[in-house]
């Protein structure tokens, strides 16, 4: 009989559990600069009791980042001031802060803190929120795995906002979601407009594979034409010619550098949705695509983060 | 995509064998980071290794928690430890041999872990891994 992937993993968790000694200590240390938190990570490594896992995040909302090691065995406290000394020499025991880690059930503290995201009238959700989406029209399972688009950033959740006030004025017939990541937005459009036709490109291989897997997974795998992609000189985007919506939720420096071509891709009366830019940085963009044709629109701000509206008159 | 880099975490998982015990478990739960898609995803991609060897991946974790990882080779120890035929280094490094290896396995193992060594010279690599079968209190033959 075949397993499921979830079997296996579960059936090995259970094994592992049985037989490994769960008492966990982190080792957290607040640093700086990101240089310096990978050397320390790379010392760390070679000291005996050596870390089993280690991980280097950006410390919110302190500006720096932060070094968690786990260990097994309790770590020699002395022992890494002291290697660390020629890189860090401010360092002392009293930045060593340590912490049992608690036994918990990891995968369900994982899938709490991916929670569906709700975009008007759009729930994006994981497999394990498949119940609260139940019976939702607009639902779109989406796995935090490994291509951006989980809608758990400001900029994605912007885009799904900003595409719907658009929707409910006037329908697109063709959309192109360029750097579409997991497919997020060239599905919820498929969904949304069930007659449109829509492309997703990306530059990222993974991120095509992936996004096919979520066409797929919802149902809109005959609407989406997929294809890997470096920016918009592809034969597949020159076929279609022109489209009526284009997202593109990329950063501010792709979408200038972009701005002349992608600005013609975009057809009379069409609009452009661009996110992935912070606050900061809309005048930039926006002066880049108007400069390329386009007329502003709208913008409208996330948590910091903007989604610019053009049209091209 | 908008993607920006939120960390990074380094961890040995057993080929075909991640789960979401320690360390896995609390070293990504504690980051929100999809512990049974990543679970999923390694095992699949190690499925044509040997069962349990272990591998140091890099994940690189965004600011939407959507990940990407990366896979390097076995650490030298492994390798040694399976030419040797131990199961462990010795425990007095300097006086009790563990062990044994020769010339040529440390080549042959240089030869696999060039490609994380920064080297594309087969005599400098095998002259590291020989030193960590020394570091191991594995004598070095011709």
């Amino acid at each position: 009989m075949r397993q499921s992937p979830d079997a296996h993993v579960l059936r090995s968790t259970r094994d592992a559990l049985l037989c490994s000694p769960m008492a966990l200590t982190r080792l957290s240390i607040s640093i700086a600069d990101a240089h310096n938190a990978d050397a320390l990570s790379g010392v760390l490594e070679t000291l005996d009791p050596a870390p089993s896992a280690q991980s280097i995040f950006r410390d919110e909302p302190v500006s720096g980042w932060r070094l968690d090691a786990y260990y097994h065995a309790a770590p020699d406290l002395a022992l890494i001031v002291a290697a660390a000394q020629t890189m860090l020499p401010s360092l002392s025991e009293a930045d060593l802060v340590l912490a049992a880690v608690p036994e918990e059930n990891w995968v369900a503290v994982s899938q709490a803190a991916l929670p569906p995201i709700a975009a008007g009238p759009f729930l994006i959700h994981g497999s394990h929120d498949r119940a609260a989406a139940r019976g939702k029209r607009y639902a779109i399972q989406i796995e935090a795995g490994e291509a951006f688009g989980t809608a758990h950033h400001a900029s994605t959740r912007g885009c799904l906002l900003a595409f719907e006030r658009m929707v409910r004025r006037q329908s697109f017939r063709r959309v192109l979601d360029l750097g579409c990541g997991s497919g997020v937005l060239g599905i919820a459009a498929a969904k949304r407009l069930p007659a449109a036709s829509v492309v997703a490109t990306d530059i990222d291989e993974v991120a095509i594979d992936v996004a096919r897997a979520n066409a797929r997974l919802n149902g809109v795998a005959g609407q989406l034409t997929l294809a890997v992609a470096a920016g918009v000189d592809h034969a597949l985007l020159r076929n279609y010619r022109r489209f009526d919506l284009v997202f593109a939720n990329i950063l501010a420096e792709p979408l200038i550098a972009l701005a002349p071509r992608l600005a013609c891709r975009v057809a009379p009366g069409g609009h452009v949705i661009l996110s992935g830019l912070l606050n900061s940085e809309r005048h930039a963009v926006r002066a880049s695509y108007v400069a390329s044709g386009l007329t502003a629109h709208t913008a409208l701000s996330f948590a910091g983060w903007t989604v610019l509206i053009l049209r091209r008159p | 995509m908008a993607k920006k880099i939120d960390g990074y975490i380094n961890l040995q998982v057993k080929a075909g064998q991640a789960n979401p015990a320690p360390p896995i478990g609390p070293a990504l739960g504690q980051r929100g980071v999809n512990i049974m898609e990543f679970c999923k995803t390694f095992n699949a991609r190690t499925k044509d290794m040997e069962p349990g060897t272990p591998i140091p991946v890099k994940i690189t974790v965004f600011t939407d928690r959507s990940f990407t990882f990366e896979m390097k080779t076995p650490p030298a120890s492994h390798f040694l430890k399976k030419a040797a035929n131990v199961t462990s280094g010795s425990k007095e490094t300097g006086r009790v041999s563990a062990g044994t290896v020769t010339m040529a396995q440390v080549r042959e193992i240089a030869k696999v872990k060039m490609k994380d060594l920064n080297t594309d010279d087969v005599e400098a690599a095998a002259r590291t891994i020989a030193g960590s079968a020394r570091s191991m209190g594995l004598q070095v033959t011709e």
